[in-house]
């Protein structure tokens, strides 16, 4: 039924977006912009393409590398945030739709700029914390109050729904990072990673998943990478579902429709990846269901 | 000094110019904190984390590496790691770093740290770091080992290097964990831990450990006469340990007591005793309780406290033929309390300010030398010991932290101290170096200043801090995803060296602060975790230790090179460790020099990842080779004959 639900849905948008489109000049031209060469940006790009073929299927989609310094497209759909930056040096007045982005902070600057932010809900977040780790009732949280304190009030309310504690540990530099450790392993049963780039950088992420691993302290990671790397699980994105949002935005868009300064991501399913090499070392059990659930283990 | 600045000029030009291409980075963004490579905790390593961040060469060993190398104590551990050598005289275990071991030094030149408590007694500044030491090997989660002064936060007797052994917590054991295990000699070993981590934030470790050898039957050939059994100590080589460690933390307060004691026969009739007579003995005891606090203040600052309570006893059983045959009898007994508070802050974003105090006060420093006819020495010495530090990190950049720290150390006994550090460390991606200044000092000990036994020695009761002065560079390159190499060069000078003198005047031997000492070396190694499981590291140690004359001190190889490899799971679930350790000869006291020695110890164990059962079978010395360790002033042996091929067969199961 869901399935026959969703099907309709789709008909529907892309009858709506067709006839939009009708509306709107004939063969756009959309400007792709991205900074990094990963697996998440080339699903993306694949889920963009694919979807936005369907949506509006006179649109051609090239690379930025690929236009020349004069050329005006239709629409700029950037992936990652640096990308956003790149994007809006060369194309001014053009409207910008940010793809892969983990903070709207970035959008706020720009008029031209509208976005979808990769965002697990917090309750969601929570009950999977809780579903993977049902003895756990003290979270910490590792957090710089001036990146994240509003959405750490946001965790603490939504945790003492469910009967757990988030222990909030400031972190204001990297280098408050060793006293804030000391603090979790003497408070708190497990780590809730949240994307905070002062907290979880390139030169912090090796103490933090040292520090889990030896003190016998599960992290629930940011993504893939951090599980492979031996955090205990995360919740993780089908990127080129992800991509697929983004066309569904951009034909909008681009059939003249208004978007709002950013929307938050919205993932179908509920994608999870766990390593149970990590499981094992830490001496804990993951049920079978989980296992069988998981869209990837690493053991 | 003109080649200390020399080293220094070379060493930031070296800086400047493999530095400066890989100062230009792309810029970061948020969300590389989801797609960056991150190195696995499981085959990252021993440089990670501390190692790299740290103002001096650091290595680690983890207790997966104890277990599956087979270490049967602290001093086996130790003696893996480049620049380290270990030298036994079939009493007592002594520590090398860096080309000195000095015969007579029972340890007291390297600061040993248990949980970051202070093991090295005040008496003699000695540590055990064989069976005897304080914490049953199977215990500990990680060694740390950081070469080099380090008096600057630590204090005295951080001299040579530091050795924080990090022990487990409940959480580790959870449960009841049994071991048990037998090897040559009849050696036998049991051990009991109980640990826990409940609900209510209660964590309970508890564990108890014995140990007990009957020894070799050891042939000397400088006894080989029928009157003195031909050469062969018969039952006179055992040795018994039994300890304890018990750990409570909750919230922020950690209670922890440790407690040991380590009887060890002499089979060499050192001092001169009776050759084969199995009643020379000597006992060691020390024990601990530590009541530590930490905390977040608001703010952000860091604040541990610690107050302890700590015991030592000494009890030498040395049996003469006057005539008649007496039990000589050499004791000594001390306890003392001391406290501590640490507070760490940032300030500015970029200064990580640690500073702290350090209060000890000797309850009890007793010294007894006696026999059935007389009393040679008995006196109780106190002593009040205290220390301020203050350490800045500061990060000056994304790539260059500078690391400044200084400390003063008042001791009522002798002059006081101040030792500082300066640390300059350049990081990118892939490479690490770091800068090196420190100096450190050790405090003459109440034996070295008041111990005197009418016969021999007489008691100092004046001596200055002997001091050592280092500079050192390190470069640490990630050369792949499974290979990292660290290399490093330093230079030593000691002032000041404690050492027993003749005094001309009366033949009496005193302790004086006469010796000088440079030494220099560098340190080459490869560590290895490749993807397919294999592990281990590949290292090349050249030292060079002389005296003030230019004389080659005693007891130190010049080239050492040690192999360690663990491997993937193989046939059925079984792991392989396997050590290979080659060294110089050393000289010894007459001059010559023992023969160079490569040791191989091989251990077998089962896949213990969480299986409920591990079992290992170790042999160690695996081609029975033939070696020796030089006898020091009080042997008659010039070389001491070291074990050949020995085995252990252990199991542990956790319920």
């Amino acid at each position: 039924m869901t399935h026959i639900n969703s099907s309709i849905s789709v008909l529907l948008l892309r009858a709506v977006l067709c006839f939009s489109y009708s509306l709107a000049p004939q063969a756009a031209t959309v400007v792709t912009v991205t900074t990094q060469n990963n697996n998440a940006v080339n699903q993306a790009l694949k889920g963009i393409r694919n979807k936005l073929a369907q949506f509006v299927p006179n649109t051609s989609v090239v690379s930025i590398d690929d236009t020349s310094a004069n050329q005006l497209p239709e629409l700029v759909l950037t992936l990652g945030s640096n990308a956003v930056k790149v994007a809006r040096e060369r194309f001014s007045n053009v409207p910008i739709l940010a793809c892969l982005i983990l903070d709207g902070e970035i959008l706020n600057a720009y008029a031209n700029v509208s976005g979808i932010v990769m965002r697990h809900s917090i309750e969601k977040q929570l009950l999977w914390h809780q579903r993977v780790l049902p003895n756990v009732k003290n979270i910490g949280i590792l957090y710089s109050p001036q990146n994240s304190q509003q959405q750490l009030d946001f965790f603490a309310k939504a945790a003492e729904h469910i009967g757990l504690n988030i222990v909030k540990v400031p972190v204001n530099t990297a280098l408050e990072l060793p006293s804030a450790l000391k603090a979790i392993k003497r408070n708190a049963e497990s780590i809730l990673a949240i994307p905070d780039p002062i907290v979880y950088s390139g030169k912090t992420a090796k103490g933090v998943l040292l520090f889990s691993f030896r003190n016998k302290i599960p992290l629930a990671g940011l993504s893939r990478a951090w599980v492979k790397a031996g955090a205990l699980y995360a919740l993780d994105w089908d990127y080129q579902q992800l991509g697929e949002q983004c066309a569904a935005e951009a034909a909008k868009l681009l059939a003249g429709q208004k978007m709002e300064k950013f929307k938050t991501a919205t993932s179908e399913m509920n994608r999870y990846i766990i390593n149970l090499r990590t499981a094992k070392s830490m001496k804990l059990t993951i049920g079978q269901s989980l296992i069988e659930g998981a869209s990837y283990v690493f053991e | 000094m003109a080649v200390n600045l020399k080293l220094i000029g070379r060493s930031l030009i070296f800086v400047a110019v493999i530095g400066f291409p890989m100062l230009v980075q792309g810029e970061q963004e948020d969300e590389d904190m989801l797609f960056f490579d991150l190195p696995s905790v499981f085959t990252a390593s021993k440089y990670e984390q501390k190692i790299s961040d740290a103002p001096a060469r650091v290595s680690v060993i983890t207790a997966k590496e104890i277990q599956r190398y087979g270490y049967r104590n602290l001093a086996e551990a130790l003696r893996s790691m480049p620049g380290l050598q270990s030298s036994y005289d079939h009493s007592y275990s002594y520590l090398g770093v860096r080309g000195l071991n000095i015969p007579g030094d029972f340890n007291s030149r390297v600061l040993v740290l248990v949980d970051g408590h202070r093991i090295n007694e005040n008496i003699y500044d000695s540590v055990v770091v064989d069976y005897g030491n304080i914490v049953d090997i199977d215990m500990i989660k990680q060694i740390e080992m950081i070469r080099g002064p380090a008096s600057s936060l630590y204090g005295s007797s951080a001299f040579l290097g530091v050795i924080n052994i990090i022990t487990k917590d409940g959480r580790d054991i959870n449960g009841i964990q049994l071991s048990a295990d037998t090897g040559s000699h009849d050696t036998y070993q049991g051990r009991i831990s109980y640990g826990k981590q409940y609900d209510n934030d209660l964590e309970v470790l508890l564990s108890a450990s014995s140990y007990s050898s009957e020894g070799a039957d050891r042939y000397f050939a400088e006894f080989d006469d029928p009157a003195t059994n031909n050469g062969v100590a018969v039952d006179a080589d055992g040795g018994k340990n039994d300890s304890l460690l018990a750990k409570l933390n909750y919230g922020g307060f950690t209670l922890s007591a440790a407690y040991t004691e380590y009887a060890k026969k002499i089979p060499t009739a050192s001092y001169g005793t009776i050759f084969n007579d199995s009643r020379s003995l000597t006992t060691k005891g020390r024990s601990y309780i530590n009541l530590g606090y930490d905390t977040l203040l608001e703010g952000g600052a860091d604040l541990s406290a610690k107050l302890y309570y700590d015991e030592y006893w000494y009890d030498g059983d040395f049996v003469y033929n006057y005539p008649p045959v007496t039990k000589y009898i050499d004791t000594a007994a001390s306890h003392w309390w001391g406290l501590e508070a640490q507070l760490t802050k940032v300030f500015f974003d970029s200064h990580r300010i640690t500073t702290g105090l350090e209060y000890r006060k000797n309850l009890k420093t007793e010294q007894k030398v006696y026999d059935v006819f007389d009393t040679y020495l008995d006196i109780d010495t106190n002593e009040k010991v205290y220390g301020l530090y203050l350490q800045d990190e500061w990060q000056i950049s994304e790539h260059w932290t500078l690391n400044l720290g200084v400390r003063f150390d008042d001791y009522s006994q002798s002059k006081s101290s101040i030792n500082p550090r300066i640390a300059g460390i350049w990081q990118a991606k892939q490479t690490t170096l770091k800068l090196l200044y420190s100096s450190a000092f050790r405090a003459p000990n109440a034996y070295e200043l008041f111990y005197e036994n009418t016969i021999a020695q007489k008691a100092a009761r004046m001596l200055e801090p002997e001091s050592i002065e280092s500079y050192e560079l390190i470069w640490e390159q990630q050369l792949s995803s499974s290979l990292h190499l660290i290399t490093s060069v330093y230079h030593n000078s000691i002032e000041d060296m404690l050492i027993l003198v003749t005094d001309p005047d009366d033949g009496f031997e005193i302790f004086d602060n006469t010796a000088e000492v440079e030494s220099e070396g560098f340190e080459l190694e490869l560590l290895v975790n490749f993807s397919e499981g294999w592990s281990g590291s590949a290292s090349y140690a050249y030292q060079k230790s002389q005296d003030g004359y230019g004389a080659n001190l005693v007891n130190y190889a010049q080239n050492m090179f040690k192999l360690n490899a663990l491997s993937p799971l193989i046939a059925d679930n079984f792991l392989l460790g396997l050590e290979l350790q080659y060294e110089d000869g050393r000289k010894t006291f007459a001059g010559s020099d023992t023969d160079s020695q490569i040791l191989t110890n091989l251990t077998v164990s089962n896949n213990t990842m969480a299986d409920e059962l591990t079992l290992s079978a170790g042999i160690y010395n695996l081609f029975d080779e033939t070696y020796s360790q030089l006898g020091f002033q009080e042997h008659v042996q010039n070389m001491l004959e070291q074990n050949g091929r020995t085995f252990r067969l252990k199991a542990t199961y956790r319920f």
